[in-house]
Formats: structure tokens, C-alpha cells, sequence
């Protein structure tokens, strides 16, 4: 009898590099040229059946026909914030996507909607062509990874209403890899389920991740033991936190990778690469660009630091998305082969999200971010990464105060000086006076998926 | 294969889907036909060969635009 078995990839493309060189270490120019005509199409489209983006064009004055350069793009349409899709969504009568749909809801497969953490909850459906390409940006970046079909894939967090982790099992389903959800199980029997199962990567948060490894201690396993060797993360800025990537790392004797993604645009994923301290946008999908926050002027120059600003080449979570910000602070490098070792052609995050302009502090006249802050204080020897920062507002000054667990082989008595060594590390650092009060080991709460750890008490007073 | 030759076949297999979507009556077949034209698309997309955002926005190779 015949054989017919037939393996996933013939051998030259299971030994490839990359998911997809053709488009990883696409020219510059063709790239743009890409961008410019996937732009073109979704504005005339945007133009001509949603009466949001109409609206939009007219108010400033323009037409679809003056956008002829990826130049025309960046200064003539508008920038868009949260607070414009809110008031279409609430316009809408609260219908995902708003309006702004162009393939119906006849197709839409899955609802979804953000953690509304920051006001009502942004709804998000989601048809069998996006789930296909979502998978496809944490796919790019397993592949570059160093992640393979026959690796096995655990899936350490519960699967909700927020999408990000769906967006993982739809990028393993693409790869090829096996899935083993830890969903409905407690941390103690995911610990064990990954004993038995020998899984290569675990999918997780990285507060998460050090919350295992908390429980594992006290269970007496050691996590560098298994056969875990990836750590893949999403929704925390945790991997790119040198001192929160080495606990993990360590700890799980695994390689730690990070997915850059936000809900509230339809998706970034861009690729994983922390061996090179950044994350590529992923540009097949969507056209990025970095802006002077303050200027909306488009920063061009390698190592400039700005707010990412989004356009989505195909609809995403809430439709399609033009010129949206971000409020994320990158480093942007539009062309990382002149600097960085690699032949991928994608712009460059130097260390990923550097923080939010609208986490930004003005303490006594010193702007802070919060980031900076995470980053001494997690680098604090004898500290733990589990800490919030809590801002309130006294006499027009932001004071700030740092909650941090002490390592549990700390004894209680050295808790002053371990808080005034941290006190006197951010004042050397940025130059700033912080109140710092050491906690006890697991006096934080603990958290499956996004782990809150700023507090602004501003606005409330 | 090259670039090329990649998107010329997968032009025909869409050709073919979309006759199988639109004269099948047999909803579990219209719908794979559907579902196969999808990675069809994907496969466009990621060449930059395919512009459409959605495969339900491409023009229809099986006649009416």
C-alpha cells in the first residue's frame, strides 16, 4: 500500500529562518509602496460607506483623491483617539465594529470586548478571516522565535471575553503546534499538568508567569526542570522589564518572548524578538508611524522616541482603523538593519513599550513615567516584582507612592532600610522624592491576566 | 515556486472555490468552499498580491463584480 502520510512543511520551508522572508525583508520601498496602496483603497472605501470616516475627511476638507503619498496621509487625515470610537460605539447603540464594517455581521464568529478599565467597555466581533490573520502576527513571531510545528503549546490563563489570548490559540492553530488549555484549572493543578504534559512553550502573563513560580516553590517543583523552553507573553509590559525578565527567565530556565499588542486597535502583533531588546510592528497588517505627541509631526530618524500611531490594513477588533493613537511611547528605528543584527525590514521598538503618554507624572516639576519607576524598583536586590504605584494629587504637585512586596528571604526588621534604599536609588535615577512602603511576600493581590499595578488617584481626588 | 507562480495558482483555486460556494447547494460544501477561499486569500495577502481587506470584498472571479 502507498504511504500516505504527507508531513505539515517540505524540508526547505520547515528550515526556514522566517514564517515568511518574502515579506519579512521586503525593501523599504516596496513595503511603502504596499502600505500606500492597501491606505489608498481603505480610505476611498472608508470614504465612501461609513459615514463616521465621511464625516471625518469632510470636516478637515479632505477627499480620497488627495491622498496620493504616504506623505498626503500623515498630514491630511486626522489623528483618532479612544474617545471618537466611544462616541461611535455609543451612537451605534453599542453594535461592534460600529458602522464600520465592511464585510457585515453576517460574518462576524466571536464577540469580544476590552477590560473597560478605563471607562465602558469597547465591543469587538471578529469574522473567520480575522481570526486567520491574528493568529498569523503571534504566528510571524513564534516562527522567529525559534518555535516549530511539532512544539507543544500550554495555555496557563482562562479563555474570557478579552480576545488577546484567543488571538494566541489561533496563532498555535496556524503554526501547526498542539494546544493543551490549563483554562479551567487552579495554578497548583496547571504546575502539575505541566509536569505531565512537557510542553515547550507556556502562553501567559508575565505576572503570571512569577506567580507560578511563587506556587511551584511551595510545591516543591522546580520549573527550570521541565521541559518548558519558551515563555511567550501578551498583555503586560513585564518581558521587556530587564530585572522581570531575568525572574522569569531563571526561574522557568526558559527563553522569555513578548507579543505588543492593544485591544483597542483591531491588532499590532507584531513579532517577538527580546534577543534583540524590541518588537517589529507587524507590517502586513497595518501601517505604522511614530509622532511628537505634542506636534503630530511624523519622527522618521532611527533611535526618536514618540507616541505609535496605527492604521489597520484590514478591519480589526473595531473595524478599520485610520490614524489611530496609541498612547504608547516607542523608540522607533524605520530601518533596523543599520543597527540592529538582523534582515528583517520591519520598524524596530526598542524595547518594546516604554510607557503610555498618559501614565506620564509631573512630580514637582520632573516629568516621571511610571516604566522608569518599575524598572529601579524591580532592580532593587531583595525586592519581588509584585508592586503598584499609586498617584495622587496634593497643591497642583503628583506624589507618588510604591507598594513593593520584599523578597520572601527578607526578614521584617530590614524592611525600612530596603524601602529607603529604593527611596534613594529613584531619587539618584530621575530625580524625584517617592514615598516607598515594603510589603510582606503576597500581601499584592495576584492575577491571571493583566495585572494592575498603576493607581491614579487623580481624578477622584 | 516563486512569488509569482504562487499567486497565478491560487488565482485559479479561487475561481474554482467560488463556482463550487455559488452553485453548491449543500451548505456544508458552500461553506468549506468559503472557509478554503479565506486561506486563499491569506496566502494573496501575504505575498502583497491582494489588496481586498476582507476576501468577502474581493472582486468575485466567478463573474459579477
Amino acid at each position: 500500500m502507498r504511504d500516505t502520510h504527507r508531513p505539515l512543511y517540505n524540508e526547505r520551508a520547515r528550515k526556514s529562518k522566517h514564517w515568511n522572508e518574502y515579506m519579512e525583508t521586503m525593501p523599504r520601498a516596496e513595503l511603502d509602496a504596499l502600505h500606500l496602496r492597501r491606505i489608498k483603497r481603505n480610505v476611498e472605501y472608508a470614504y465612501e460607506n461609513i459615514p463616521f470616516y465621511r464625516d471625518l475627511f469632510d470636516s478637515a476638507n479632505v477627499k480620497p483623491s488627495d491622498i496620493q503619498s504616504l506623505e498626503d496621509f500623515n498630514t491630511k487625515v486626522p489623528i483618532l483617539d479612544k474617545p471618537d470610537f466611544m462616541e461611535l460605539q455609543e451612537e451605534s447603540e453599542n453594535s461592534p465594529f460600529a458602522g464600520r464594517d465592511p464585510a457585515g455581521s453576517e460574518h462576524h464568529l466571536y464577540r469580544f470586548q476590552t477590560s473597560g478599565t478605563t471607562g465602558t467597555p469597547l465591543q469587538e466581533a471578529m469574522s473567520f478571516p480575522l481570526t486567520m490573520k491574528m493568529g498569523e502576527c503571534w504566528t510571524y513571531g513564534f516562527w522567529n522565535c525559534g518555535m516549530r510545528p511539532d512544539d507543544r503549546f500550554y495555555f496557563a490563563f482562562p479563555f474570557g471575553t478579552f480576545a488577546g489570548f484567543w488571538s494566541a490559540y489561533w496563532g498555535v492553530r496556524r503554526l501547526g503546534g498542539v494546544v493543551r488549555s490549563g483554562a479551567g484549572l487552579s495554578t497548583e493543578e496547571r504546575i502539575n499538568d505541566i509536569v505531565d504534559f512537557d510542553p515547550d512553550v507556556v502562553v501567559m502573563t508575565p505576572t503570571y508567569a512569577t506567580h507560578m513560580l511563587e506556587r511551584a516553590e511551595e510545591m516543591g517543583v522546580d520549573l527550570s526542570d521541565t521541559s518548558v523552553r519558551f515563555t511567550a507573553h501578551a498583555g503586560e509590559k513585564g518581558p521587556h522589564v530587564e530585572s522581570i525578565r531575568n525572574r522569569i527567565s531563571e526561574g522557568w530556565g526558559a527563553d522569555v518572548f513578548d507579543l505588543y499588542g492593544q485591544s483597542e486597535s483591531p491588532f499590532l502583533g507584531p513579532t517577538m524578538d527580546t534577543d534583540s531588546g524590541g518588537v517589529h510592528p507587524c507590517e502586513p497588517y497595518f501601517y505604522s508611524t511614530v509622532i511628537d505627541p505634542d506636534t503630530e509631526e511624523v519622527l522618521e530618524e532611527n533611535g526618536q522616541r514618540g507616541e505609535h500611531v496605527i492604521t489597520t490594513h484590514i478591519p480589526g477588533a473595531p473595524g478599520l482603523t485610520l490614524r489611530y493613537r496609541t498612547h504608547d511611547i516607542v523608540e522607533v528605528y524605520e530601518d533596523p538593519s543599520e543597527v540592529f543584527d538582523t534582515d528583517i525590514t520591519w520598524k524596530f521598538f526598542k524595547g518594546g513599550v516604554l510607557d503610555r503618554t498618559d501614565n506620564m507624572l509631573s512630580v514637582r516639576g520632573t516629568n516621571v513615567y511610571p516604566r522608569a519607576l518599575e524598572e529601579i524598583v524591580t532592580g532593587v536586590p531583595d525586592t519581588s516584582n509584585h508592586y503598584e504605584i499609586h498617584v495622587s494629587r496634593e497643591r497642583g504637585n503628583d506624589q507618588v507612592e510604591i507598594r513593593i512586596e520584599a523578597d520572601p528571604s527578607v526578614d521584617q526588621s530590614a524592611y525600612g532600610d530596603l524601602a529607603g534604599q529604593i527611596q534613594q536609588e529613584v531619587r539618584d535615577a530621575v530625580g524625584v522624592t517617592v514615598a516607598v512602603n515594603v510589603l510582606e511576600p503576597s500581601e499584592l493581590p495576584r492575577y491571571e491576566l493583566k495585572a494592575r499595578r498603576f493607581y491614579d488617584h487623580r481624578e477622584t481626588g | 515556486m516563486d512569488e509569482q507562480e504562487v499567486v497565478e495558482k491560487t488565482n485559479e483555486v479561487r475561481e474554482l472555490l467560488a463556482e463550487l460556494r455559488d452553485e453548491c447547494d449543500i451548505p456544508s460544501i458552500a461553506h468549506s468552499a468559503h472557509q478554503a477561499d479565506v486561506y486563499c486569500h491569506g496566502i494573496l495577502w501575504e505575498l502583497g498580491a491582494e489588496d481586498a481587506t476582507t476576501p468577502e470584498l474581493s472582486p468575485d472571479p466567478h463573474g459579477e463584480e
